[in-house]
């Protein structure tokens, strides 16, 4: 694996890993660090994967803010199922993530798709911004 | 050249993107019953603001990121969620409002009752969301609200008792007479007013989405530290209008027709024109900030793609919430309430919703690991801190404050 982790030896999983950005190649967005997938190795407990998807944020949340998410849910059509990332799929380690473009095309969120088919409907929605 | 081009049109922009209704019916409310004795509010209101949004601007120059992308790898998801459903309801109550707002102007154009204008309002915004370029918006809707500069130009028209007026403006209490915790509430009002959530919501995103960089510290530094001020001038002005009209002949200013008439008094039907044209372009350009800001704060705790940055099928979520949240503002007005009842419940949600967006953004700003050496500097801290006192102060008085004065009748 070889991660930039722009000189850290060592980070604490829960501040510096967890609910980070997680951006692909030219910053754009693919979601945050909702969770980690830890697997044990000859006794060793290893990160091997980003967990992307409310779903995997729910669990994260005490049962009394769920409704909140599921609030939440109203404005993105859906609670989205956990994608995920695989360790060797990361390149930066920074105050955000970022993954390979491959692997932020293949966690692009289900909800963002659906709508986006809608979306691109909208005389407009293919025009260059800003 | 160019720059001192981009910092006057930013600078033009701050003074007109300040104002939006809140502002004009505190500060017509309080004119007219207070004169300028609340001026020390405003004051430090407009420090406020400038302090924070130079943080939040800083922040977003050197990380690239807005202040509410980092909230949640600060705060932890859960203290996040709460501060995201805080501040997204008083930014929606605050959307509301606007297009109220925006739906008397045209009634009071028209003669046609506002509950006709609230949808085409709504449409008319969505459609401008998703034609028109970022900066245009901006910079057409900030330029236009200086308009309001009318409500100074009255003052100086009318000549009227200066001594008086600076009498007022150096009062820092209320006159013997004056009930005390209605004085409070109108302080907490104005206070909320001036310091909006979604000011720095929608300024720190904006810089991301105008790809502000370290290079841009200078320029959005004296973007806030004038425009904002200034904008507070144009605030002072419809105060100041409001007392110097109002106030001697007993009259409040509880609705927007009554908040024009000191323009119509110093210039007759040219001045309401002028002051209308004004109150338009600075309440909807507050509610493409406010529906935009909504946008922003799920997008920024999700990690969606987000911004006019972006291709709109490239942010469909984003694009739907905006979309989704007008929706629910025009639902809101659409029951026929007052729109500046909506405004005065949004203000005071606004105050309650304070702390929640301004202390991550005093934490975030002590950030060696996003800031480096930018950093808040002893000075930014101190005035930071001693603000942040006053917001809390506000956020924990402002419903009891409310529910004693009975909205400060």
């Amino acid at each position: 694996m070889n991660i930039d982790w722009r000189g850290l030896e060592k980070i604490d999983l829960g501040t510096g890993l967890l609910d980070r950005q997680v951006n692909g190649p030219k910053q754009h967005p693919v979601g945050k660090v909702d969770d980690l997938e830890l697997t044990e190795r000859d006794g060793r407990i290893e990160v091997t994967a980003l967990i992307l998807g409310t779903a995997a944020l729910r669990e994260r949340v005490p049962r009394g803010f769920r409704w909140l998410l599921r609030a939440g849910f109203l404005f993105g059509g859906g609670s989205d199922q956990t994608r995920r990332i695989g360790f060797d799929q990361i390149k930066v380690v920074d105050s955000d993530v970022e993954v390979t473009s491959q692997a932020a095309e293949s966690a692009e969120s289900e909800t963002e798709r659906r709508l986006r088919r809608f979306i691109a409907r909208i005389p407009g929605a293919e025009d260059e911004s800003q | 050249m160019k720059r001192i081009l981009m910092l006057t049109l930013g600078v033009l922009t701050a003074i007109g993107g300040f104002v939006d209704i809140g502002d004009i019916v505190a500060n017509a409310t309080i004119g007219a019953r207070y004169g300028l004795g609340l001026l020390w509010v405003l004051t430090l209101g407009v420090i406020g603001i400038c302090a924070f949004a130079e943080m939040s601007g800083r922040i977003v120059a050197v990380s690239g990121r807005p202040v509410f992308d980092l909230i949640r790898e600060r705060l932890g998801p859960r203290v996040a969620l709460v501060n995201l459903a805080g501040s997204f309801l008083a930014t929606l109550l605050t959307l509301a409002a606007q297009i109220g707002g925006v739906a008397v102007v045209i009634q009071l154009a028209s003669g046609i009752p506002h509950v006709v204008w609230v949808i085409p309002a709504g449409l008319a915004l969505w459609l401008v969301i998703w034609f028109v370029k970022f900066q245009r918006i901006e910079q057409v809707l900030g330029l236009s609200g200086l308009a309001v500069g009318v409500f100074g130009a009255a003052i100086w028209w009318l000549d009227p008792d200066w001594g008086a007026l600076a009498g007022q403006a150096l009062s820092l209490g209320p006159a013997p007479d004056e009930p005390v915790p209605t004085y409070f509430y109108y302080a907490v009002t104005l206070f909320a007013a001036t310091m909006t959530p979604y000011e720095v919501f929608f300024f720190s995103s904006g810089g991301a989405e105008e790809h502000w960089s370290r290079k841009d510290l200078g320029i959005q530094r004296a973007n806030v530290l004038l425009g904002f001020p200034l904008g507070g001038v144009l605030s002072v002005g419809i105060a100041g209008a409001a007392a110097v009209t109002l106030l001697p002949l007993g009259m409040d200013a509880e609705t927007l027709g009554q908040v024009l008439l000191p323009a119509g008094i110093a210039f007759g039907l040219a001045g309401m024109a002028v002051a209308m044209f004004g109150f338009f372009a600075c309440m909807t350009g507050a509610a493409f900030e406010t529906s935009m800001s909504c946008g922003y704060a799920l997008a920024q705790f999700f990690g969606w793609a987000w911004g006019k940055r972006e291709r709109p099928k490239r942010a469909a979520r984003f694009h739907m919430s905006v979309a989704v949240v007008i929706v629910a503002a025009i639902a809101i007005v659409q029951t026929g309430v007052d729109p500046v009842m909506v405004t005065e419940v949004s203000l005071v949600a606004s105050a309650v919703a304070l702390p929640l967006t301004y202390l991550p953004i005093l934490m975030v700003a002590n950030d060696r690991v996003y800031l480096g050496r930018h950093v808040n500097g002893r000075f930014g801290n101190a005035v930071g801190t001693v603000i942040m006192v006053v917001v809390v102060v506000a956020a924990i008085a402002a419903v009891p404050l409310m529910i004693a004065t009975g909205m400060g009748a």
